[in-house]
């Protein structure tokens, strides 16, 4: 996640303070023990005259002493987790997913809002919740799929909510999955619709992050948002999603088989072509082209 | 139904597949009369193009018939004669609403790489990869065509299909690049490529005003076409260059007086790589490497272009330059105006002109085959450049 300055982000408030590296302090002495030890390992295989062995256990080697020196985790970043000011470092809560997006969309922020604030039908605009039933004009339940297979389940309440501006959540004290969310609307720069950003946080049971990640995303979190807000800008604006469903997409083995022979008379033309072809093909491609000093317009020139 | 497919780097066989069906509300499907190949299509073929996957059809130049409509498509009905813009657009984002259609934000379901690639995913296309959509192209007898109530133009009965196809790409493509020149009365335009596309310019350049119009290429053939077949109403004349017989910088100041051409087309676009990538994207089957688009045309043209003109690039580029003409580009103080065609922008009113007679656009047909003969009309496009210049296919 990139955690704007102020700076940066020009007069759009920060939503959260600049966070901690994401990596705890015990955590980064063990990396880089165990990285110095590696590549220590790595370097005595190599006078051992063992290569290969000796660079996967330099680059590992290499990897975590880099992880312990800086604080920052590769890893930790793809699956969107990073270090949370609200825990004590030494605190396996304090690594947390935390994703970020904003979208444009050709909209009036009223519209928008009124969308997010249906509570009940959020599990249609984010692909990892699986159902939000209401309990009241605050409160709600969630659903979405469990670390470890199943389903996990939180009460959210609903924090702060001003019309066409913002919408704030936080799950309730009790709750498995501690989880925060905002979605903020603001009114684009002449006219031009709305610039909507969502920002939510989950610091999963037991502070076991990455299982957590995978399950409760079904592919890298950030993604999974960004195609979320796509969709929705798609449906608002263009009013359907755009799919290039079909015939192009399907697999080979769909297609008939024989129907795709050329007969008769066709056949030797298209051997005499073939037969020319992968001769052509041979020749690197590139320096065919470099031969060539200037192609007909549209077309290569071989 | 029959459709031309990609199985392969020089492997394209007409198959047959499953119908298109109605998706969303605002699709339509399109009895396809007449198609054509595009010199972009060899790209496709010779295996340039990443994310392509077998069986994918091919083709994005394309008119029909209406055969059937969604629920929100309330302008077409079915038995319209329609011509389908190459490029899908929503109609209703900001750059629809811009008219800059090529932009669409809404229209390619699969932007991840050419955000990688480019920042931004331009709109999607019929049938050229999933990097632009994995939309299913118009070779075929039946097209799914997005977005309906806004990209197909109605034509009228009485007008053949041969002359309105071509507003579907190219002609719309020569407009646009001889537009974004700016032609101001007076003015010499040079076009760097005589294929489909540059003829196109060249004749746009015409309708636009331009007084002198000077056609660059090395295929005889392709020249003595830039001065025939013209269009009416110009005052306008066409000299040709072949580079192979002159060095193109020292004619055009001969003919200039030393000034150079106000305004210079780049008809020619990247060198025969096609959209390349280093390996950002691992799947990809064709074996890539860091290539460049191959610029030393737009070198040339940078430099032989007057002082204070237009450089105008209708493309293809799809990737990174070396040696990019950058100092005389800032030291001329040139303008440059670049993109994909904003098809949906020109249909119209190029249409009026088809119909007023000012232009008949078949003269760049060279071969009519079946759909039938898709196969072996990409082997002979691809290894018979002089013969072989614009091949449409009646499914």
């Amino acid at each position: 996640m990139n955690a704007y300055t102020t700076a940066e982000r020009g007069n759009l408030a920060p939503l959260r303070p600049v966070a901690r590296r994401p990596v705890g302090r015990g955590e980064r002495i063990a990396s880089t023990v165990i990285g110095t030890g590696l590549l220590l390992a790595g370097a005595r295989s190599l006078t051992r005259g063992r290569p290969i062995r000796a660079a996967a256990l330099t680059a590992l080697g290499g990897m975590l002493t880099s992880r312990g020196a800086t604080g920052r985790c590769g890893a930790y970043r793809s699956l969107g987790v990073e270090a949370d000011d609200a825990y004590p470092a030494s605190n396996p809560m304090s690594r947390h997913i935390h994703v970020r997006d904003s979208v444009a969309i050709d909209a009036p922020s009223d519209q928008i809002y009124a969308r997010w604030r249906d509570i009940g039908s959020l599990p249609r605009l984010l692909s990892h919740v699986n159902r939000v039933d209401v309990i009241d004009e605050r409160r709600s339940r969630w659903y979405a799929e469990a670390p470890l297979g199943g389903e996990v389940s939180w009460e959210a309440i609903i924090e702060e909510d001003k019309p066409g501006r913002l919408i704030s959540w936080r799950s309730t004290p009790d709750s498995t999955v501690e989880t925060e969310g905002r979605v903020e609307f603001r009114d684009a720069p002449g006219g031009r619709g709305t610039i909507m950003l969502v920002d939510l946080v989950y610091r999963p049971p037991g502070g076991v992050v990455g299982a957590a990640a995978a399950k409760l995303f079904r592919t890298d979190p950030h993604r999974e948002i960004r195609d979320d807000l796509r969709r929705f800008k798609q449906s608002v604006e263009a009013g359907e999603v755009a799919t290039s469903a079909g015939p192009s997409a399907r697999r080979s083995d769909r297609l008939s088989g024989p129907a795709s022979e050329v007969d008769g008379p066709h056949r030797a033309q298209v051997s005499e072509a073939e037969r020319r072809a992968p001769e052509r093909r041979r020749l690197d491609s590139v320096e065919e082209a470099s031969k060539q000093s200037f192609p007909a317009s549209d077309a290569p020139a071989w | 139904m029959r459709a031309t497919c990609w199985f392969g780097v020089g492997d394209i066989r007409v198959a047959d597949v499953p119908d298109p069906q109605i998706i969303n509300p605002r699709d339509a499907i399109i009895r396809v009369t007449l198609t054509a190949i595009c010199g972009s299509d060899l790209h496709l073929y010779d295996g340039f193009i990443p994310t392509m996957k077998r069986g994918d059809i091919l083709g994005h130049e394309f008119m029909g018939e209406v055969v059937e409509v969604g629920s929100a498509v309330t302008n077409l009905s079915p038995g319209d004669r329609v011509v389908v813009p190459f490029n899908i657009a929503c109609g209703r984002c900001f750059f629809c609403r811009s008219d800059q259609w090529s932009l669409c934000d809404n229209s390619n379901p699969t932007p991840q790489i050419a955000t990688a690639l480019y920042g931004h995913s331009p709109a999607g296309l019929f049938g050229y990869s999933h990097m632009m959509g994995g939309y299913a192209g118009g070779q075929a007898e039946y097209v799914r065509v997005p977005f309906a109530d806004v990209g197909p133009l109605k034509v009228p009965d009485g007008i053949p299909d041969e002359k309105v196809l071509f507003l579907s790409d190219i002609f719309p493509t020569g407009y646009q690049a001889a537009e974004n020149c700016a032609i101001e009365p007076g003015d010499t335009v040079a076009v760097w490529g005589c294929g489909p596309v540059g003829q196109f310019a060249v004749r746009s350049a015409l309708l636009l005003g331009a007084e002198r119009v000077i056609a660059i290429d090395h295929h005889a053939g392709r020249l003595d076409l830039a001065t025939r077949n013209g269009v009416r109403k110009h005052n306008g004349v066409v000299e040709t260059l072949n580079f192979d017989q002159a060095d193109i910088y020292d004619a055009l100041m001969e003919m200039t007086g030393g000034r150079g051409p106000d305004r210079c087309i780049d008809a020619v676009g990247l060198e025969a790589h096609g959209v390349t990538v280093d390996n950002i994207y691992d799947r990809m089957k064709v074996a890539t490497k860091l290539a460049t688009d191959r610029i030393h045309v737009l070198r040339q043209v940078a430099r032989c272009c007057r002082k204070g003109g237009t450089i105008s690039i209708p493309g293809v580029y799809g990737g990174f330059a070396d040696k990019f003409p950058i100092g005389a580009i800032f030291e001329k103080g040139l303008t440059l105006r670049t993109g994909q065609t904003h098809v949906h922008r020109y249909m119209r009113p190029l249409l009026e002109r088809i119909e007023r007679d000012e232009i008949d656009p078949s003269f760049v047909i060279s071969h009519r085959l079946n759909l039938d003969d898709a196969s072996d009309a990409y082997a002979e496009f691809k290894h018979n450049q002089d013969g072989c210049f614009k091949v449409v296919l009646r499914p």
